[in-house]
C-alpha cells in the first residue's frame, strides 16, 4: 500500500509531443522516441528514487506533453 | 561561426535549441533540423553567421511586398538553411544546404550596411531561404540598419518561437510570411512542421506594428480546395484584418513534387475571387503572366497603383492617400 503511494504514473500526450528528444536524452531509462519520432514511456510507474530524474525530463519538455501524477 | 542565442544545456554536452518550434535536442557534433546550428562541445553555434550565399538588388514587388515602398529596390540577402522540409521548395539547393558546406567570403553586418547604402536601397530584405535560422546575423544587421534609417524586411516561413520573434520585431518594418495552408495536416505532411506557430508569429508581427503581407502558394490537389482557401482567408480577415495584402502564388513542379502540374490560372483567379468576396482589400496573384495586379482605393475603387510586372505607376495617390476620396490606404509608403 505504501509503495503504491510513492510510485507516480508517467504518461505522454502523443498529440502534443513534437519529438524533440529532450526527455530521452535526460532520462533514457524512462523515455524513448518510437518509430514515428514521438516520445513514449518505457516504464509507466516511476519509483521514488527515479522521481527526480523523471521530473527533470518533464520540466525540459518544451510543449508540456509529459504528465507525472 | 558565432555562439547562438536561445539554447539551453540539458546535461553534459547535450543541448536544446530554443529558437524555433522544433526545439532540436542536440548531442555533441549534431546539427539542428535547419542544418545551420550545431552543437560543438556543448555550445550551440550559428554556422551561417556572416555567410550570405546570395545577395541581389531586387524590385520590392519581387518579395513580394506591394503596399510597402512600391517601385523601390531592396537589397536582398540570404543564408543557407531552413527549418522546414517543404516538398515543393523552389530554393531547395540553398535552403536545404548544410551549414558545413558553405564556402563563401565572410561579410560583416557593417559591410552589409555599407553595401546597402552604396546601392541606395531604402531597405534590406532577409530572404531567399529561411532567414530566421540565421537569427544572430540578421538581428545584428537589422539593428545597424535601423540606426541609419534603412528599413528591415523579413521574408520568412514564420516558424520561430515567440521570445526570439518579439526581440526581432523591434527592428522590423515589414514582413512577407508564407502561410502555406491553414491546415495543420498540410504542414505536417508537406513541410514536416505545424501551422500553429506560424499563425502565432503572424499575430505577434501584427501586434508589434510590423507591416505584414502574406503569400499562399497554391499547389494543385494539396491546398487548392475552395474550402481550404476560404478558411485561410477567413483566418487572415479575423486575426490580421481586411487590409492585409494576400498574394496567391502559382506552383510549378520542383524538388519532390515533380509529379504535380503547375497551378492553372483559373485556380488563382478563383482564389482571388474567394478572398475579395470575403472582404480582403488587397489580393494579388504571383508567378503568373499577364495578370492584373493593381491596387485600388478601398473606398472609391479608383486606380491607385498600376503594376506591369515590376514597372510601377502611381495614379492619384500620394503619401498613402487616395487623392480622389482622401481614403487612407494602409501600408508603408515612405
Amino acid at each position: 500500500m505504501q509503495k503504491n503511494k510513492k510510485n507516480m504514473k508517467l504518461s505522454i500526450n502523443r498529440e502534443t509531443c513534437i519529438g524533440c528528444g529532450a526527455c530521452e536524452s535526460l532520462c533514457p531509462k524512462y523515455f524513448k522516441l518510437d518509430d514515428e519520432g514521438k516520445a513514449v514511456p518505457k516504464i509507466k510507474e516511476v519509483s521514488d528514487k527515479d522521481k527526480k530524474a523523471v521530473q527533470e525530463a518533464k520540466d525540459s519538455c518544451p510543449v508540456e506533453a509529459i504528465k507525472l501524477e | 561561426m558565432k555562439e547562438a542565442l536561445f539554447y539551453k544545456k540539458l546535461k553534459k554536452d547535450i543541448i536544446q535549441c530554443k529558437l524555433c518550434p522544433h526545439f532540436c535536442t542536440l548531442k555533441n557534433n549534431e546539427m539542428g533540423k535547419c542544418r545551420v546550428r550545431k552543437n560543438i562541445n556543448g555550445i550551440l553555434y550559428s554556422l551561417s553567421y556572416e555567410k550570405p550565399i546570395s545577395m541581389h538588388i531586387d524590385p520590392i514587388e519581387k518579395k513580394p511586398l506591394y503596399n510597402f515602398l512600391p517601385g523601390t529596390a531592396i537589397f536582398s540577402m540570404g543564408m543557407a538553411g531552413c527549418n522546414l522540409r517543404c516538398a515543393n521548395c523552389q530554393n531547395w539547393e540553398i535552403s536545404q544546404q548544410s551549414g558545413e558546406d558553405i564556402n563563401v567570403q565572410k561579410i560583416t553586418a557593417d559591410e552589409i550596411i555599407k553595401m546597402t547604402k552604396k546601392s541606395e536601397c531604402p531597405s534590406i530584405a532577409y530572404t531567399y531561404t529561411e532567414p530566421l535560422v540565421s537569427y544572430e546575423y540578421i538581428i545584428e544587421i537589422a539593428k545597424l540598419a535601423k540606426k541609419v534609417k534603412i528599413k528591415n524586411v523579413l521574408v520568412s516561413n514564420g516558424y520561430i518561437n515567440e521570445g526570439p520573434l518579439q526581440k526581432l520585431c523591434k527592428y522590423l518594418d515589414g514582413a512577407n510570411i508564407d502561410l502555406k495552408s491553414i491546415s495543420d495536416d498540410f504542414y505536417k505532411k508537406i513541410c514536416q512542421a505545424s501551422v500553429s506557430p506560424v499563425l502565432n508569429s503572424l499575430k505577434i508581427l501584427k501586434e508589434n506594428d510590423v507591416w505584414v503581407e502574406i503569400t499562399n502558394l497554391l499547389i494543385p490537389t494539396l491546398n487548392d480546395h475552395k474550402e481550404s482557401i476560404k478558411n485561410l482567408v477567413d483566418w487572415i480577415k479575423e486575426n490580421l484584418g481586411k487590409d492585409t495584402p494576400l498574394h496567391f502564388s502559382a506552383f510549378y513542379p520542383c524538388y519532390k513534387l515533380m509529379n504535380l502540374s503547375p497551378t492553372p490560372p483559373e485556380t488563382l483567379r478563383k482564389a482571388k475571387e474567394i478572398a475579395s468576396n470575403a472582404g480582403l482589400r488587397y489580393v494579388y496573384l504571383g508567378n503568373i503572366h499577364d495578370e492584373e495586379n493593381n491596387t485600388y482605393c478601398k473606398k472609391c475603387s479608383n486606380l491607385l497603383i498600376e503594376r506591369n510586372y515590376y514597372n510601377i505607376k502611381f495614379h492619384n495617390f500620394k503619401n498613402g492617400k487616395c487623392l480622389n476620396c482622401n481614403a487612407k490606404i494602409l501600408g508603408i509608403w515612405k
